[in-house]
């Protein structure tokens, strides 16, 4: 078996995984959420691919990697790992999550041997520009936040409830690989840095 | 089988999309209610014949409150502008999304000297429970139900449904008691902030 026969097989085996999610509807368990890492983590699968607006902010663009204007897909930052958030502004479980969320930011940020690996991104989905601004504002969200007010990410992605964090391993060159997928919220930003910090690689477990 | 790889992959994606959409899985949904919102599928966007307009006076009212009190429209006359949000019913889907946002938004309000009425046809149990799952505080604003005689006040409006819940409906409504802005909107979707924002901007000019 080819690779690329291998890697439609794998993606057949997440639709599978899918399939008992949206029977059970049970995906927002913990137990699901350890399923689905871990045949993530096992697997390589590719993050689907969707388009973002570069940044016009200068700093959110240095913190990216990015330069000049147009589009980005997640696999061109440049990092080692992203960790994709996706919520809404009218998500009352992502409002609360708001100040864990920054904290795992600060977290990165206060450790030299991590800041230039890991870099952080929200979705606001099916938000507008202003109401992904407000939640930023609101939250002091530290990461550049990009609308997708038509929710074409969130589609992407099938991200199906907000908040949803993803890890992506990256290359900067256009590989974008998803080894983490919890749908749903953390307690604890020290336990979620070292989840992702195992599954990714970057640290052994 | 022999399959160009790129073919693979779109058999493969072709699947998880199948598998998503047939699941009548809506994408991006507050985890807060998940297993808890009734589907409702696809609605006529609007239901009701309008009968107020811009310069109109809002018509008054009393409903009670989640919190126990009597609220009249007439209690703010002179002293607020008035926003009220009229959602369809608790429960469902893009309701449940919408006041949540407004939760976060009080100095918006604030910034206008406005206060936000939120008003459904639903009983004060249900509306207490529903907006529960908003806010682990409760909201900042009044929650009204419209409950009995049922939608007397959407009614009033002219924006009660045949079903008998109300539309997706804006009103801002400034200190003499004018309505300013109507947005009956499509009950599908949920009004973006920023026409909000600006309608509010409006009062600042009289």
């Amino acid at each position: 078996m080819n690779k690329d026969k291998r890697r439609g097989l794998t993606l057949l085996i997440v639709a599978a995984a899918l399939f008992t999610f949206a029977l059970t509807g049970h995906e927002g368990t913990p137990a699901f959420a350890q399923t689905v890492q871990k045949l993530y983590s096992d697997t390589k699968v590719t993050l689907p691919a969707f388009d973002l607006p570069i940044p016009q902010d200068q700093s959110e663009k240095d913190y990216l990697g990015l330069s000049g204007k147009g589009t980005f897909k997640v696999g061109q930052i440049k990092a080692q790992v992203v960790i994709v958030e996706v919520f809404s502004f009218y998500c009352p479980y992502c409002q609360v999550q708001a100040p864990l969320v920054s904290e795992v930011y600060q977290k990165i940020q206060g450790r030299p041997d991590l800041k230039e690996k890991i870099k952080m991104i929200g979705i606001a989905a099916t938000n507008s520009a202003f109401e992904a601004k407000s939640f930023k504002e609101t939250y002091h969200v530290p990461f550049p936040v990009f609308p997708d007010e038509e929710g074409d990410a969130a589609v992407a992605l099938g991200v199906k409830y907000t908040p949803t964090f993803i890890g992506v391993r990256v290359d900067g060159k256009g590989s974008q690989e998803q080894f983490y997928w919890l749908p749903g919220v953390f307690k604890d930003s020290t336990r979620f840095l070292e989840e992702i910090l195992k599954t990714s690689g970057l640290e052994q477990g | 089988m022999r399959l160009p790889s790129s073919c693979w992959k779109c058999v493969a994606c072709a699947v998880i999309t199948a598998i998503m959409l047939s699941s009548g899985a809506a994408y991006g949904q507050s985890a807060a209610f998940k297993d808890n919102i009734y589907p409702v599928g696809k609605l006529a966007p609007r239901d009701s014949r309008p009968i107020l307009k811009v310069g109109d006076t809002a018509p008054d009212f009393t409903l009670p409150s989640i919190e126990g009190k009597k609220v009249s429209l007439h209690d703010y006359r002179g002293m607020k502008n008035i926003v009220i949000s009229f959602v369809p019913a608790a429960w469902t889907p893009v309701c449940s999304d919408q006041w949540p946002g407004y939760n976060v938004s009080k100095k918006l309000f604030e910034k206008h000297d406005a206060i936000l009425l939120g008003i459904t046809v639903d009983n004060i149990p249900t509306l207490y429970a529903w907006t529960r799952q908003m806010s682990p505080d409760k909201l900042w604003f009044p929650v009204l139900s419209d409950f009995y005689p049922h939608g007397a006040v959407a009614a009033k409006y002219g924006i009660l449904r045949s079903s008998g819940e109300s539309e997706r409906a804006l009103f801002v409504i400034d200190k003499k008691g004018t309505i300013r802005y109507i947005d009956i909107h499509d009950i599908n979707k949920r009004p973006r902030l920023e026409d909000l924002a600006r309608a509010l901007e409006l009062l600042d000019k009289q």
